[in-house]
């Protein structure tokens, strides 16, 4: 080895070649199944690329990061930090970053170009714009992964938020009027994205270069603000009334804020200047509505995964001594972590409606939102209620979404097995990619198409309701009664909230659908009565148990 | 006889091929400070989390207060005060906080005695909890284990790698518990004198085996440490049936023994030697005695 720039490559290498050989094995087949489809395509045809190739190319793409994850772990924090070990090396601290990002960006490059044709065919990006948002998607994941080690697990979240916001500024030359105004041109925003990503760069560098002088403090000193805001909301030294209320702000102290604080970090970074870009299209508003209402339900996703471990914040899925001596039982923990979701889902929400309420009383366009509405309203006999309903019935069964998604994983996470926690995730990302990459929107429509498709459905749903119920008895057997009590008021909520949205979207569809699509209004009753989680939440206290009193 | 606190009986527990617990009895009565010591990985551990129902008993029963942790982990650790090596105290709260948690769990939880230690070892109440050194975390454990009143207080390795003040501190702690009357401590350390100092009982373990358990002066006086003189030099150790360990070189050789086996001088005879010092072995002496054998 000659240099340590040489070393500090070899050692990327030598820690991720099986990962590194993947990528080109992916690539090299994604790139051989793309030719054979370019090949066999006729005169005329669509010059999209196959779902297949994309799912290949995703997956290259997300390993290759993968490789670039330049971090060490210590022990219980499965991601880790700045490998602390270099910092012994007659290195700078400015080469000991550099040559991790310049690696990264380098090798994303060589990724896409390899890639340039299928991902580029459609034409609607161009590839130096492309380049450039992935060279920063590089940086910011190292600049995440290395300033907020503290964070632990959820700064893939964080990542995933810059990512989508990413996604959405890439989209924006695409979005109507075209050529779009300048501000919204590849040259404007291709150069505020490199900006940022430089500015991204510096702040890891000066946050490396500081924990090596010794001062470990997080370079966006997030602690500082969250303990402030913490200690603003500490409320009072007075004993607390009951372990269970102690509990429950021990929770609330570990987790409790994190889907509210993403929501709301979403809602400011991709949201408000989107909508503000799009504020003269009607179209383009109702989709980033839709988008933002969907947010706190697919963040409650990886937050959910983290908030099912025994503790948030650690890789370690044992139950820590310090929460497993405390004369509580399993039931009220439990109990405790459903409750805390259900307050952080809340106020989420209401973070979500106060923000969509002052974006579409100021700058949104109402124009599509306004004729949904009419259309609503003509529907049902002229009935402003109803309207107001339906927006309440949507509201509370995305609040009962985000909550579904915040607890149904508590049964499988407080377990404590790895395997399945790891299943859990990439059963999760696996159907994303493949819904991403089989236009899962589709799925109705094909449905519809053949009135053979719907007996089956109905029948697996059926069987699913049995099998939910008779598993929900078995788990509760042994539940105290105030717990069953409790919940199956909030699942009665959830539920009902579920058939009635469910059964109201199926009045007005029912009048474009084929006569003998009927039959599907009991699947839908079925799906509603699938929604909300019992037999999962009932089995919790038992994986905690388990968990609890090992074998 | 009074109940015992603790009743462990026919033990086992295994980790793989290692095994970590095999048949361990013993039983723990109220009001005495049980010292339980071993090497590295002899088990003690092991033998505490079952007591705290954190394992499950492969074999065998584990019962405090005549109960199963296992079974009502609620009833048994209510009674339990519990301090361990490595206290893995929530880093983001502040002292006042942790002591705050604490006190809802337990309604006997003494609110002036908790502040009157916070006091005495200078704990900054508004401190959060990752800014404190190791010693003043494991007086914070310590308060947090102890202002209960705990009618078991446990105490694994408590005193590993901390500061004579501290070490101090915790010895403190554990004479308090037992001035107070019906208290029972358990006490696990490396630290032999420490052990020597406030047990009044005490177990070791061995690769997962009991060694021996009984009132610890039994066991010092049961334990000889003896000086055996010969003629020439001796190339091998003596072969002395019923020594626990024979260690020297040439001619001075030096045998513990259980002294109801051993008959000093007829065994320096039969070996042609002399005995040379015949004392009561120290603790130390018999702790590596069992533990090299």
């Amino acid at each position: 080895m000659t240099s340590p720039t040489a070393a500090l490559l070899w050692q990327i290498w030598r820690q991720h070649r099986e990962t590194v050989a993947a990528v080109i094995l992916l690539t090299a087949a994604g790139r051989v199944v793309d030719v054979l489809e370019t090949s066999g395509r006729e005169a005329g045809a669509p010059a999209d690329s196959s779902p297949l190739t994309v799912l290949l190319a995703m997956l290259a793409f997300l390993l290759l990061l993968g490789v670039f994850n330049y971090t060490e772990s210590s022990g219980d924090r499965g991601l880790g930090s700045f490998p602390r070990r270099l910092f012994t090396l007659p290195v700078t601290s400015l080469r000991l970053v550099t040559v991790p990002v310049l690696a990264g960006i380098a090798s994303i490059e060589l990724l896409y170009l390899l890639w340039l044709d299928p991902l580029s065919r459609d034409g609607s990006l161009s590839p130096p714009f492309v380049a450039v948002l992935l060279a920063a998607m590089v940086v910011f994941y190292l600049c995440i992964l290395w300033s907020l080690e503290r964070a632990g697990s959820l700064r893939l979240v964080m990542f995933g938020v810059i990512a989508v916001a990413l996604f959405v500024v890439g989209m924006l030359p695409t979005l109507a009027p075209t050529p779009p105004p300048r501000l919204r041109s590849e040259a404007v925003l291709g150069g505020l994205v490199a900006g940022l990503a430089v500015a991204a760069f510096l702040l890891s560098w000066r946050h490396i270069a500081r924990v090596r002088d010794g001062d470990d403090r997080s370079a966006f000193r997030v602690q500082p603000l969250l303990a402030w805001i913490a200690e603003a909301t500490a409320g009072s030294r007075r004993a607390f009334a009951t372990p269970a209320a102690a509990q429950f702000w021990f929770e609330w102290r570990s987790s409790g804020m994190v889907l509210p604080a993403l929501v709301g970090l979403q809602l400011l970074i991709v949201v408000m200047p989107v909508s503000w870009m799009v504020r003269h299209d009607a179209g383009q508003t109702f989709i980033i509505l839709l988008a933002a209402l969907a947010a706190p339900i697919v963040l409650a996703v990886p937050v959910g995964i983290a908030f099912a471990k025994p503790t948030f914040w650690s890789e370690d899925l044992a139950v820590p001594a310090f929460v497993a001596v405390r004369p509580l039982s399993s039931a009220d923990i439990v109990a405790v972590k459903v409750t805390v979701a259900a307050l952080s889902t809340l106020l989420a929400w209401l973070i979500l409606l106060v923000f969509v309420t002052v974006w579409l009383s100021s700058w949104g366009n109402l124009d599509s939102l306004s004729r949904l509405a009419v259309a609503l309203w003509a529907f049902h006999q002229h009935s402003t209620a109803a309207v107001y309903g339906i927006a309440a019935l949507v509201a509370l069964a995305g609040m009962f979404l985000t909550w579904r998604c915040h607890v149904s994983r508590l049964w499988s996470g407080l377990l404590g097995m790895r395997l399945m926690l790891v299943g859990s995730i990439v059963s999760i990302v696996t159907v994303v990619i493949a819904g991403l990459v089989f236009e899962i929107q589709q799925l109705p429509g094909w449905l519809v198409a053949d009135p053979a498709r719907y007996a089956p459905l109905s029948w697996i749903a059926g069987v699913a309701v049995i099998a939910k119920y008779w598993l929900a008895a078995y788990a509760w057997r042994g539940m105290p009664p105030r717990y069953l009590r409790a919940y199956l008021l909030m699942w009665l909520a959830g539920t009902a909230s579920f058939l009635a949205l469910g059964l109201v979207v199926w009045g007005m569809l029912r009048i474009y659908l084929p006569l003998d699509a009927d039959r599907l209004r009991s699947v839908v009753i079925l799906l509603a009565l699938l929604a909300v989680p019992l037999a999962r939440v009932g089995l919790a206290p038992s994986s905690l148990t388990w968990n609890r009193h090992r074998s | 006889m009074p109940e015992p606190v603790i009743a462990v009986d026919h033990l086992s527990r295994s980790f793989g091929d290692k095994q970590a617990l095999s048949d361990v009895s013993l039983a723990v009565t109220p009001g005495c400070v049980f010292g339980l010591v071993g090497e590295n990985g002899a088990g003690k551990s092991t033998l505490i989390k079952h007591l705290l129902g954190l394992w499950r008993p492969q074999t065998g029963t584990v019962r405090l207060f005549g109960l199963d942790p296992v079974a009502d982990p609620v009833a048994v650790l209510g009674r339990i005060g519990y301090l361990s090596e490595e206290p893995d105290l929530p880093g983001w709260m502040q002292v006042w906080e942790l002591l705050r948690y604490t006190q809802a769990f337990y309604p006997k939880w003494d609110t002036t005695y908790a502040e009157r230690l916070r006091e005495q070892f200078g704990l900054d109440p508004n401190a959060r909890i990752k800014t404190l050194s190791k010693g003043q975390r494991a007086r914070l454990g310590l308060i947090a284990a102890e202002a209960h009143r705990p009618e078991l207080l446990i105490l694994d390795e408590p005193s590993s790698g901390l500061d004579p003040i501290v070490r101090r501190d915790i010895l403190e702690a554990i004479i308090r518990t037992v001035t107070d009357q019906g208290r029972t401590v358990i006490f696990s350390s490396h630290l032999l004198d420490e052990v020597e100092r406030v047990s009044d009982h005490l177990a070791m373990l061995h690769r997962g085996a009991l060694r021996f358990c009984a009132p610890l002066d039994d066991i010092k006086a049961r334990h000889r440490r003896i000086v055996l003189h010969f003629e020439r030099p001796q190339q091998d150790p003596p072969n002395v049936s019923g020594a626990i360990r024979v260690a020297g070189t040439g001619r001075e050789w030096t045998v513990i023994c259980d002294a109801g086996k051993i008959h000093p001088a007829a065994m320096a005879r039969h070996l042609g030697a002399a005995v040379v010092d015949d004392t009561t072995a120290s603790l130390d002496e018999i702790f590596v005695a069992h533990a090299s054998n």
